[in-house]
């Protein structure tokens, strides 16, 4: 009986993977055609800022012939799509270099940013909810969530420039630019050391938002299922409210969280911009926002089309984890 | 409970796997050494503490000296200065190449590459004699072929054509007719350029470009050159600094080359380091940078600097702010309603309260401190007269009938316009604001529109449509005015841009910048732009708001730097860091 159900599940699973696969492929180009109609609606070209005075008027058109900016959108596009599949992202129109490899150069430290605070926020932000679901209101609770409330208000910007100047300046106790320390070349530990301290202050500052915003889900998630009845059974059965709480109200939480986290993540590796702007470190979000302004249309279609898989996988993820994690999506086929 | 501990670790392991396949920090590319190089480098700032610790260094060969250079916009990688042209690359190939010429800070030419240089009587031929023993950084001798490389690489890249154009046999030569261009001719180490006119600016405009390795660039068809990124990356030149390490988006190390021609830079490392810029005052102040632009700074800030002890050093800007009118339009073809709207506005004010002073006002479109400035006195300065602009106004029939504030002329026409900003400079935002004050005293009604700099470009230089626009406009190096101030530079279908944007046309400008150009005695050129001066400055067709001050603070250490607007790196070989 046992054995026969798992492999009913497993049957199901497929199948459900690959309709989801399905969609997904459909969801990508959708996105990646309305995202390309979008940045072409934006006036002037990529050439515009190349125009110095004593210019030839025909260079311009001539560059705008080479990329084929003149082809009907619909033709831009499938040739874009063609290359794309063959893994070519095309050549980024202002850095002169393939467009996979300057994204593979800077996801990684993105990816690094991003995990660093995504970790450091939900440790903090699970375990304050968690303290608060368990001692509602008192004063430790009001004061968290005040600065919950504080933490959701302050511009990233300007928290970030406030540790430059308290933990950079001031203190000179960490580096504040930067991802490794100029004209030193590291290797192995004493390089992992150096990002390290580099990343102290980015990660913190990234983390901060997300913590704040984090707390206020935890905090209401596990209070709502604190007072549920099962709790109150499992304490008539003789555990503590600690021991209920975590014991049985974090498995109905944990929903909720894994939602929440899964969304976030996307978010985050589309690179924190403001963060890698202030700390000038060099991740995808700035790469991303210098594309956009110079029309870098290359550029902006690679990142997006990243973005877009990576979405893409999360919600995937997510679903996966929800089935692990809840027995009861499982069987709802 | 089994399979949740196998999926957290399938997790983890991909988690790592894609980390470790995307590479962690700064994405290494340098140019291997081919040369034994003396002890490896150190970063050395003035507020290290441990200073003690660098007991081993001999004093007297500043071995293991650097000097940073932060920046705000980060170089992109384009580093052949034929095909580059982001400012921000070109601070990198200014020190990794060097040039036929050398400018000193009051824009004046001397010899670099070429030792020496002569021009002929009639003004047509000008003799390079090239340097003997350059060598380029990977070893390769510097010869006169590799000069003759970049001219002709020049001659066919689409955008720098007119660079060379005067040349003997250019237009031949880039239309694939022959070989070679017929007007440069070899004799040893000596170049003989002939060309079919004379051109004051060709000096400048050959004299200061980078010369490209032969070697290197000669096999790739010139169409590839923007597709070969290892090489752009990692250029070979033969200016006082290699690169070695290039951190995209992040910063640029160069090393000290030996055999620079010139002799080898005093300081070992050069860093060209990318900065916030909020963060400029905090990264100077730690020792993180020794130099850095400040021209964004309040003057506050810039004074907490001075008294830690860091040195201003102030040079003028490479453009000046303006506000121009649509020439095409009828009704600026009146000069009495230019005249007197640029009477009516305050510039002096301007200058003191949104440009806090830190700059300079001009009369005419010559660079303040440079040779072609016209003398005090000559030019009609426009002082703040808002009576007078009252009288122009009346005296072509502008007046207030009906008392909404706002004049307008027999025909019921309203002096009412739009002016369109771009919004990459808040000091010039907030001065068209100030503007728009000053212009509603006299009865005249502008409507401001902050606009995204793109839309500018596209609207008002391509395709003519604006009524006023304020933007910023560059010096260029040498101050022939040809390509603002020429009719031939203007044109009035929409569509095709040219940097003549307001459409000024005067037959005795024209006259007067055309014989500016035919001849290359400098006092002589300075008299005919005077003229040009003053008619410009009569017509008004333009307000010039400002020129803002160019201000590059350093570390007190470091000793000989001496920066023209056109040339931060003057001397950057004799550069020194004292303790």
């Amino acid at each position: 009986m046992q054995i026969y159900s798992i492999s009913l599940n497993e049957g199901k699973m497929k199948k459900y993977i690959c309709k989801r696969l399905g969609i997904a492929v459909l969801m990508l180009l959708g996105v990646t055609m309305i995202i390309f109609a979008i940045i072409r609606l934006q006036p002037g070209n990529p050439f515009l800022m190349m125009v110095q005075f004593d210019t030839d008027p025909a260079f311009m058109e001539q560059k705008l012939q080479e990329i084929g900016y003149y082809d009907p959108l619909p033709i831009q596009y499938g040739k874009w799509l063609l290359r794309a599949l063959h893994f070519d992202l095309g050549y980024s129109i202002q850095y002169n270099a393939p467009v996979a490899n300057l994204i593979a150069d800077r996801f990684g430290n993105t990816l690094l940013l991003a995990l660093t605070s995504f970790a450091i926020s939900t440790v903090i932000a699970i375990g304050i909810g968690v303290l608060s679901a368990l001692y509602p209101n008192s004063i430790m609770d009001r004061i968290m969530t005040l600065l919950a409330f504080i933490g959701v208000s302050i511009p990233v910007f300007f928290f970030g420039l406030l540790m430059i100047k308290v933990l950079g300046y001031d203190l000179k106790l960490l580096p504040f630019s930067g991802i490794e320390t100029i004209g030193k070349h590291y290797e192995g530990m004493a390089r992992a050391k150096d990002i390290a301290k580099h990343l102290v202050l980015p990660a913190l500052t990234s983390a901060l938002t997300q913590t704040a915003s984090l707390v206020r889900y935890t905090r209401a998630s596990l209070l709502e299922t604190v007072s549920e009845d099962y709790i109150k059974t499992a304490m008539a059965k003789g555990l503590t409210r600690k021991q209920a709480i975590i014991r049985h109200g974090m498995k109905n939480a944990k929903l909720a969280i894994i939602t929440v986290l899964c969304n976030r993540i996307p978010d985050l590796l589309s690179g924190a911009l403001i963060v890698e702007t202030i700390f000038v470190w060099p991740g995808i979000g700035m790469l991303n926002y210098q594309a956009i302004l110079k029309q870098d249309y290359p550029m902006i279609m690679g990142i997006t089309l990243m973005i877009a898989v990576i979405v893409i996988i999360c919600n995937l993820a997510a679903d996966l984890l929800y089935s692990a994690a809840d027995p009861r999506i499982r069987c709802e086929e | 409970m089994k399979k949740k501990i196998c999926m957290t670790l399938a997790l983890a392991m991909t988690v790592s796997a894609v980390l470790a396949g995307c590479g962690v920090g700064a994405k290494n590319e340098g140019v291997t050494e081919t040369k034994a190089v003396s002890a490896e480098t150190k970063a050395d700032t003035n507020k290290n503490t441990d200073a003690s610790t660098d007991a081993n260094t001999d004093a007297s060969t500043n071995a293991d000296t650097s000097v940073i250079y932060g920046t705000p916009t980060a170089p992109v990688g384009t580093f052949n200065p034929i095909i580059s042209y982001m400012g921000s690359d070109n601070l990198i190939n200014d020190l990794v190449y060097s040039a036929l010429l050398d400018m000193k800070p009051d824009g004046s030419l001397t010899g670099s590459l070429a030792e020496s240089y002569s021009v002929s009587d009639d003004q047509k031929t000008i003799e390079f004699t090239i340097h003997d023993g350059v060598k380029w950084h990977d070893g390769d001798d510097l010869t006169v072929d590799d000069v003759i490389f970049t001219l002709e690489s020049i001659a066919i890249s689409p955008d720098d054509f007119s660079k060379v154009s005067r040349i003997e046999g250019a237009a031949d030569f880039r239309d694939g007719k022959s070989e070679h261009m017929s007007g440069i001719t070899v004799d040893g180490n000596k170049i003989t350029i002939r060309l079919t006119e004379t051109y004051a600016p060709f000096l400048n405009k050959i004299g200061r470009c980078g010369i490209i390795p032969k070697h290197i660039w000669g096999e790739i068809p010139f169409e590839e050159w923007g597709t070969k990124t290892e090489l752009l990356n990692n250029p070979i030149g033969s200016g006082p600094y290699m690169l070695t390490k290039y951190n995209s988006g992040e910063s640029v190390e160069l090393k000290a080359f030996e055999d620079y021609f010139e002799g080898a830079p005093k300081i070992e490392t050069f860093v060209l380091k990318v900065v916030n810029g909020d963060a400029i005052a905090a990264e100077l102040s730690s020792g993180n940078i020794d130099i850095v632009d400040v021209k964004e700074l309040k003057n506050s800030e810039v004074e907490d600097l001075e008294n830690e002890g860091f040195v201003k050093h102030s040079i003028s800007d490479d453009m000046y702010q303006y506000i121009s009118f649509n020439m095409r339009m009828p009704i600026f073809q009146d000069k009495n309603l230019r005249q007197a709207i640029t009477y009516a506005i305050d510039r002096q004010s301007i200058l003191d309260n949104i440009v806090e002073g830190r700059g300079s006002l001009i009369g005419a479109p010559f660079i303040p401190g440079g040779w072609a400035e016209p003398a005090a006195g000559e030019l009609n300065d426009y002082a703040y007269n808002p009576d007078k602009a009252i009288e122009l106004l009346e005296a072509s029939g502008w007046k207030d009938e009906d008392g909404d504030g706002i004049r307008e002329n027999k025909d019921g026409e309203k002096l009412q316009f739009t002016l369109r900003c771009s919004n990459d400079s808040k000091t010039r935002e907030n001065a068209v604001l100030y503007v728009k004050e000053c212009l509603k005293k006299v009865g005249i009604d502008i409507n401001v529109s902050i606009e995204e700099d793109s839309l500018i470009a596209d609207d008002c230089i391509f395709n003519h449509n604006f009524e006023m626009y304020a933007l910023n406009c560059y010096f260029s190096s040498d101050p022939d005015p040809y390509f603002w101030w020429h009719s031939d530079s203007a044109t009035d279908e929409p569509g095709s841009g040219s940097f003549n944007f307001g459409s000024y046309k005067n037959d005795d400008v024209d006259k007067y910048i055309i014989e500016a150009e035919n001849t290359m005695d400098q006092n002589e050129r300075a008299a005919y732009y005077l003229k040009v001066a003053k008619q410009i400055n009569e017509d008004a067709p333009m307000i010039f708001l400002y020129v803002q001050n160019r201000e590059i603070m350093t570390n007190p250490n470091l000793k000989g730097f001496d920066p023209g607007t056109f040339n931060v790196y003057y001397n950057v070989a004799n550069w020194e860091m004292t303790e």
